[in-house]
């Protein structure tokens, strides 16, 4: 497949379409303003109707790489063409012939001016462990007047990677973030075993938003089992704890019985049987009952 | 340089090792190969899944004068498994005559092409791989595979013309009878199994024979530890079945995340039948003693492994290593065999 050839093809045409008409009335000029936009609009939408013919892939893929890498097009009609090809990504075996040239148009397309475009790029490249989309937001990370998304979604599309090893940067970005940031540094920190007394101080502080307790308590959990039903049976029965902190806690204690032989714990067991029964948050009452079943109560 | 163990791949990201590999293995194109790297580049050929490492460790093979008797049915394997994620080659690894980008099924592609007559005893697989999957690949990759098929399949002017090729050294390591390491000095280890019981080294691998692998649950590479795991659990189902009375045991390369609850899912998920002498374990303290008594092949990055070997060790009652299957797969029947011979 020559992208080039369809590239000049695609900017023969666009250099067709958009040819000035020969005269133009002063009412007719600021029509004409609009109808880019308009004929853009359509051609996003003629991008993404087009039906996927699966003997005509090669030329379908070489056209909708050109559509991605004309800088003068649309952001409409590139962000049409991404979503083309991502549908057609998911033809699996038939679409493997072109997935070096996705790929390298995916990467071209991660510092384009467009932050949509940007943006759509690097998530799929970061579904995929792409090194350079890493090394990208990284870099963002670190230097943040380099920063190519924000924070958050850098740290959300590097988290697809859990092998990325990026615990020391993820530490870091917690500490400086407020909001969404700090929440996905979080998140990325459940991988993280030496992260375990963040999340156990956390969850124990009362003063946290539910949020951020509620992403340490599946951290906690995940990171050991066995600290995280310590810490959790105390708060489960603290009634002046938020009901939904109780219920997640309840929940991931449900979930690790179901791997475990131990027995629970009696005062534990106790509490949640009170709560299928004297709760008024319904969540709190099916987390309970969970639990329950799952220690065979 | 290639082995994991090695200081500059101490700390890094996997992605930051694997580009390091890549550039090391491609060096070997225009040097002989030497014998200790032809493990390194058939297993990168075997299990290998960064496409960039694995095209990389086709070009080793292009500068030795004796190519591995498995190699060419190994670059095969290699091409099919990398159908679906194929991609460019980082720009320094193009010619230096042209920007065109060149991917990693076509640099291996190329290197089947110009080994040439060497490759002959690949020709029955590369002719079924184009023919049941030829359009997966893109026009010039299935181009230059047809060229080699259509070149092997020709008559050779030179017969026998891979008679000259190696033998040696490419198999898994083996110990003799008279040279069996012993790791008694781990019989005390404290460990912990899938169920969270404690026991010692020496309670879970000592007085019968045992077959002991490493693995980690997060590890990406489903050729590597996924599969290490599910074969585990079938050798022990085969032990069972051939009254063998043996260890089956995986241990985690990665203790302080791979909890109890964890190596437990992880094995049932894979088939394995738990009991005393069937079980994924851990070590309670540091890992380090078992990496210096088996001569382990694992490197860390900041946070967990970066990079290991496939390895299983077969030890007889005494925590003697009678047998070590490294860097290649291993077959079920052949740990069983050694298992057999250890007892």
């Amino acid at each position: 497949m020559d992208v080039d050839r369809y590239r000049k093809r695609y900017e023969a045409e666009l250099a067709k379409a958009a040819a000035p008409p020969p005269r133009r009335s002063r009412s007719r000029r600021s029509a004409a303003a609009v109808a880019p936009v308009k004929r853009a609009a359509a051609r996003a939408e003629a991008i993404e109707a087009a039906p996927v013919e699966v003997q005509n892939l090669d030329d379908r893929v070489g056209e909708l790489l050109a559509v991605l890498l004309d800088r003068k097009e649309s952001v409409a009609v590139r962000s049409a063409g991404l979503q083309a090809l991502g549908a057609l990504d998911f033809l699996g075996p038939r679409f493997d012939p072109y997935r070096a040239a996705y790929k390298e148009t995916l990467r071209t397309l991660a510092t384009d001016r467009s932050r949509t475009l940007r943006e759509r790029a690097l998530e799929r490249l970061a579904l995929d462990k792409d090194r350079y989309a890493q090394d990208l937001l990284i870099r963002g990370l670190e230097h943040p007047e380099d920063a190519l998304v924000s924070d958050a979604r850098a740290l959300q599309f590097l988290a697809y990677d859990d092998h990325a090893e990026l615990a020391p940067l993820a530490r870091r970005v917690y500490k400086r973030s407020t909001g969404v940031a700090r929440e996905e540094a979080l998140r990325m920190l459940a991988t993280d075993p030496q992260s375990e007394r963040l999340f156990t101080r956390l969850l124990k502080d009362k003063s946290e938003k539910s949020s951020i307790r509620r992403i340490c308590a599946s951290g906690l959990q995940s990171l050991n089992p066995q600290a995280f039903e310590k810490t959790a049976g105390k708060f489960v029965a603290d009634d002046s704890d938020y009901d939904e902190i109780r219920a997640t806690s309840l929940a991931a204690l449900a979930h690790g019985r179901e791997a475990r032989e131990t027995e629970p714990d009696p005062k534990l067991v106790d509490t949640a049987e009170k709560l299928t029964t004297q709760s008024r948050s319904p969540a709190l009452r099916a987390s309970s009952k969970r639990f329950l079943r799952a220690t065979g109560v | 340089m290639l082995d994991e163990r090695a200081p500059i791949y101490t700390g890094r990201r996997i992605n930051e090792v694997e580009l390091l590999r890549a550039q090391i293995l491609a060096k070997f194109e225009t040097l002989e190969l030497p014998g200790e790297a032809v493990a390194f580049v058939l297993e990168e050929l075997e299990t290998g899944t960064n496409p960039a490492t694995v095209a990389a460790a086709g070009r080793a093979l292009r500068g030795t004068s004796t190519l591995p008797p498995e190699a060419p049915e190994l670059l095969v394997d290699a091409i099919a498994r990398l159908r679906g994620r194929d991609d460019t080659l980082p720009a320094e690894r193009r010619r230096p005559d042209t920007t065109v980008a060149v991917t990693a099924l076509a640099d291996l592609a190329s290197t089947l092409e110009q080994l040439g007559s060497r490759v002959q005893r690949a020709l029955p697989a590369l002719r079924a791989l184009l023919h049941n999957e030829g359009d997966g690949f893109s026009p010039a990759v299935r181009a230059t595979l047809g060229t080699v098929v259509d070149e092997l399949s020709a008559p050779a002017p030179h017969p026998a013309s891979c008679c000259a090729e190696g033998t040696a050294g490419t198999r898994p390591r083996t110990t003799t009878l008279d040279d069996r390491p012993t790791v008694r000095g781990l019989a005390r280890l404290e460990l912990e199994n899938q169920d969270g019981g404690r026991l010692t080294f020496s309670d879970a691998c000592g007085g019968r024979p045992t077959a002991l692998a490493f693995f980690y649950t997060r590890c990406m590479n489903p050729d590597k530890c996924s599969r290490t795991v599910t074969r585990l659990a079938e050798l022990a189902k085969l032990a069972e079945d051939a009254g063998l009375a043996a260890n089956i045991a995986g241990i985690s390369y990665d203790p302080r995340f791979d909890h109890p609850e964890r190596l437990k899912r992880y094995g049932a998920d894979r088939g394995m039948r738990f009991s005393p002498h069937c079980s994924l374990l851990r070590t309670v303290g540091p890992f380090d003693p078992l990496v210096d008594a088996f001569g382990l092949g694992v490197g860390y990055g900041p946070v967990t492994v970066n990079r290991h070997q496939v390895e299983l060790f077969v030890l007889d009652g005494s925590l003697r290593i009678t047998k070590r299957f490294e860097r290649r797969l291993w077959s079920e029947d052949s740990v069983l065999d050694a298992l057999r011979t250890a007892s």
